[in-house]
């Protein structure tokens, strides 16, 4: 089997079939579109990551005021008891 | 940018003329395209002169590859679309916008052969293939031609992108080697290992464009 397909063409394409595929109006509009969808695209991944930043940021502060709060709590309930010890 | 080439240089004198104009360009014109480029940045409708006169020859270039007129139209419309969305990347490497063009162009064949899995087809015109016996004083005969086209089946294909870019483009090896992405001293020798093979074959001496 050879390793090319070469055929021979006896007409160059005429000039009206040209004419027919030429629309550079249309090819705007295709590229308006696509600046339009990687603007999008881009705006959405942008929120994106702003969001999972702010999600991430939001567990972070929360996981620290959690075990402050713990903390807090714990002195809190130590002071209690040491109270209760000196009484008698 | 002052590469000037005469027309009596042109293999294809005879061609048609959307076929020759680029070997009539100037480092002038050469110029004045970047320079549409460069509005082309910042305004895409100023990239429409360049769509005009290159339109019919990316096609062309598209169809000797798929011998298919709507797949073509695809291919060329998909080659337009990516030139101007990326135009804002598009820098002067000493080559004219037209090899730009046919980079993209051979990039987006090669994709779509790749995406169906089927070989890449070289369609030969008649037209050019006369031009080129012409030229040469060799008698056109259909017999000759399906020895040529038997050939040519056997090359490897990216001998024959060369031979396309350099006899039916007529392409200056430094574009060749812009628009397949190899070197200058690779495309060179892959036209003359070509040639040579053609001479040992046929018996005939086929000139290089700048012979």
């Amino acid at each position: 089997m050879s390793r090319n397909e070469i055929k021979l063409r006896r007409q160059l394409i005429d000039e009206s079939s040209l004419q027919r595929h030429r629309n550079y109006g249309l090819l705007l509009q295709r590229h308006e579109r696509e600046q339009r969808r990687r603007k999008t695209k881009r705006i959405f991944i942008y929120s994106l990551f702003i969001a999972v930043v702010t999600v991430l940021l939001l567990i972070i502060v929360s996981y620290f005021m959690v075990k402050w709060e713990k903390e807090r709590e714990l002195k809190k309930g130590g002071t209690t008891t040491q109270q209760i010890e000196l009484k008698p | 940018m002052n590469s000037k080439v005469d027309a009596n240089d042109c293999f294809f004198s005879e061609a048609p003329n959307f076929l020759i104009n680029f070997h009539l360009m100037t480092g002038e014109e050469i110029r004045q395209e970047y320079e549409t480029i460069d509005r082309a940045k910042k305004d895409p409708a100023a990239f429409g002169p360049l769509y005009e006169k290159y339109f019919d020859r990316i096609f062309n270039f598209i169809f000797a590859q798929t011998d298919d007129e709507d797949l073509t139209a695809d291919l060329c419309s998909q080659t337009f679309l990516m030139a101007l969305d990326h135009v804002h990347k598009y820098e002067f490497r000493g080559v004219p916008v037209s090899a730009w063009f046919y980079k993209i162009a051979s990039n987006e064949v090669n994709k779509h052969f790749n995406k169906t899995k089927s070989r890449k087809i070289y369609s030969l015109d008649e037209v050019h293939l006369r031009t080129l016996f012409e030229r040469e004083d060799e008698e056109y005969s259909e017999e000759t031609v399906i020895r040529l086209i038997d050939f040519m089946k056997d090359l490897p294909p990216d001998m024959l992108d060369v031979l396309q870019l350099r006899f039916f483009e007529e392409k200056e090896f430094k574009e060749i080697a812009f628009i397949l992405d190899i070197s200058e001293s690779s495309a060179k020798m892959r036209t003359y290992r070509a040639l040579d093979q053609l001479r040992k074959k046929f018996n005939v001496t086929i000139k290089d464009v700048k012979e």
